[in-house]
């Protein structure tokens, strides 16, 4: 995982706001790049207290690094579900689906549990994509709603 | 998991779990309820090659790490090789010293994933435990300390990549003629510091899978135990490489078939074959033909062919390796682990000696060239196995043709025959217990593929496993999620 930019402290005077957004995806399997095509787009507002990381696929060791930040928000395509979704990330038992390459978000939060001792504050923003197939452009109506996930994030930052 | 039998006898296994990318496994049963065949599939195109061509030669290597995150640099490093072949160039002393701590970084994070990870839950929670519980989370409730070690280990490995190329996933700084960035003293001695826990949980590793082969020694030798051909890129006297050499074929009693094959000759002793039920065609040994020519690559693969080990504590452990079949290669599937955590010993060892090289940290890192040929062929040890990438361009530098010939292709007629080997020994009818099936996927686990890992969209799904009647139905379904 790669830190993109690195933003200091918020200036209003309370404590300081220190919040973590994760692109997931490929940007070359079409609209599975959507993930890091939204930090893209967050990144370049520079939000105060606020850093910005993308990456191919949830690696279990990037899961203590998050576990400094009152916040970390994960962006990634979906295949099925509502256009665009933002939600609370909760462990479960149900962790049959364990594949090889990467961590569900759900997992990573049983994990900062069975590991860390710690509640690792996780929300998770999905935007629905069509085409995972091998290309370097997101589909018009999907880039639409990454548009909105933009807003929808910031907002939830801003709050 | 759910486990599905249908009317046919065929038992279906998919998605395979903890393995990289999408498939699905096909159990046939025979009339009497016996397992006649297992197949398996891939069901992902990858479209690489076409996308990449028309593009210049020059951008190979910052796409093709996109193809995969758990083994980019194998990738990048193939790519540069191939390009470097169409400047003409060679990378400078530093630049080769870099290339191999990324290469070698990588080779720790995978190799430490795959076993602590991925198959290690097998060993220690059981191969019939709840399998809600058999993977990474189930490890960490019931061992966390081990968990964490394995984790931090991987991290380790990523570092590497982080501290040299400035990324972790997708390898930016690996460029024809050598590196973009030299590594500072700062980075160097940051490295060096993981030296002593990297080697202490490799042991653990190590002393884990012995003790498993002492205790279950039957399973072990018994598991998928066919012999093959192997093939794996050695040095100049034989011993085990993985980041630059020549290619050696042995046949399954350990008789050297070609040494010293350039790998720029790959297609005068590999050719492919189409199947039409996957989407990875089967490659051979040419000279042997389809039938008798299928070989293995990858961990097993690079030791059943290495004459010996570069590093002290890996030749120890190799030789222990060697004396278990008087010097012959090792034809068990289980021992894929094995040999993944001797060479996760000898990538350690060797990582110390580089980052101790005085030259490590020189700015002498990148030969400059031009566009001299019009065709380059590149290949490195990934972990899972050797890995060719071929271009042709015209004169402008446009690609007209790519070919990359991954390891996971090459292990595809193997793992096809060691998931018929495995489940003719677990697999007794319609009702299967997913113990049994979990065996069968493990078979798969072994070889630690890499089909395509390239889309992770949520709620995508990795394997099923299918059982097949005598008559084609389906009577049994298995699926993760």
């Amino acid at each position: 995982m790669t830190i993109r930019a690195t933003l200091s402290m918020s200036l209003n005077g309370d404590k300081p706001r220190n919040i973590l957004v994760i692109g997931v995806g490929n940007p070359m399997r079409s609209d599975d790049g959507v993930g890091p095509y939204v930090v893209e787009c967050i990144e370049a507002r520079r939000l105060k207290g606020v850093k910005v990381r993308v990456t191919q696929q949830l690696h279990v060791e990037d899961l203590e690094s998050m576990l400094d930040f009152e916040k970390v928000i994960l962006v990634d395509a979906s295949v099925a579900g509502q256009p665009i979704d933002i939600r609370q990330v909760k462990g479960t038992k149900d962790l049959t689906v364990s594949s090889s390459h990467h961590l569900s978000p759900a997992m990573y939060v049983s994990l900062a549990q069975s590991i860390y001792k710690k509640d690792l504050p996780l929300q998770l923003c999905s935007v629905r994509g069509d085409s995972f197939e091998v290309g370097d452009k997101i589909s018009p109506h999907v880039l639409a709603c990454a548009k909105e996930a933009v807003e929808l994030i910031c907002s939830l930052i801003e709050s | 998991m759910d486990n599905q039998i249908n009317r046919d006898n065929t038992i279906l296994i998919s998605p395979v779990t903890r393995i990289e990318g999408h498939a699905k496994i096909t159990i046939m049963l025979g009339q009497d309820g016996k397992v006649q065949d297992a197949r398996f599939h891939v069901n992902e195109f990858r479209g690489f090659e076409k996308f990449c061509e028309g593009r210049l030669f020059t951008e190979m290597p910052s796409i093709t790490p996109r193809i995969c995150g758990i083994c980019p640099g194998s990738h990048s490093l193939a790519s540069v090789k191939a390009c470097e072949m169409i400047m003409g160039i060679k990378p400078t002393y530093t630049g080769n010293l870099l290339r191999r701590l990324v290469h070698l970084g990588q080779m720790v994070s995978s190799h430490a994933l795959s076993f602590f990870h991925l198959s290690s839950p097998d060993f220690i929670l059981g191969w019939d435990s709840d399998p809600a519980l058999r993977n990474v989370v189930g490890l960490a409730q019931h061992s966390p300390e081990l968990a964490l070690k394995g984790i931090r280990l991987r991290k380790f490995g990523q570092e590497i990549s982080e501290r040299i190329t400035g990324k972790k996933i997708h390898i930016m700084g690996i460029v024809p003629g050598g590196m973009g960035f030299p590594l500072t003293e700062e980075n160097r001695k940051a490295l060096l510091a993981w030296i002593p826990e990297a080697t202490e949980t490799t042991m653990i590793g190590l002393e884990l899978i012995k003790k498993y082969h002492t205790q279950n020694r039957e399973m072990v030798n018994s598991f998928a135990n066919f012999p093959t051909l192997y093939l794996g890129t050695v040095g100049p006297d034989g011993e085990a490489e993985l980041y630059d050499g020549k290619l050696r074929f042995v046949d399954a009693d350990g008789k050297i078939l070609k040494d010293q094959i350039d790998p720029k000759n790959y297609l005068d002793y590999i050719a492919e074959r189409p199947i039409e039920w996957s989407y990875l065609k089967y490659p051979y040994y040419k000279p042997y033909g389809f039938e008798k020519g299928f070989y293995r690559v990858g961990p097993l693969a690079r030791l059943n062919v290495a004459s010996r080990m570069k590093t002290a504590q890996a030749q120890k452990e190799f030789l222990s390796f060697k004396s278990m079949n008087g010097g012959k290669p090792v034809h068990g599937t289980f021992y894929f682990h094995y040999t993944r955590l001797i060479e996760l010993l000898g990538s350690i060892e060797e990582l110390e000696l580089i980052l101790k090289d005085p030259k490590v940290t020189s700015e002498d890192i990148q030969s400059q060239g031009k566009h001299n040929f019009n065709e380059g062929v590149g290949s490195s040890e990934a972990p899972r196995g050797t890995l060719f990438h071929h271009y042709n361009t015209d004169d402008s530098g446009k690609l007209t043709r790519v070919n990359l010939l991954i390891a996971t292709g090459q292990n595809n007629p193997a793992m096809n025959r060691s998931v018929l080997e495995v489940a003719r020994q677990y697999v007794q009818g319609k009702d299967v217990k997913e113990g049994a099936l979990n065996r069968v996927e493990a078979a798969i686990r072994c070889y630690d593929p890499c089909l395509s890992c390239s889309t992770h969209a949520i709620g995508s799904m990795p394997m099923v496993i299918e059982v097949h009647d005598h008559t084609g139905d389906v009577v049994h379904v298995l699926k993760r999620g």
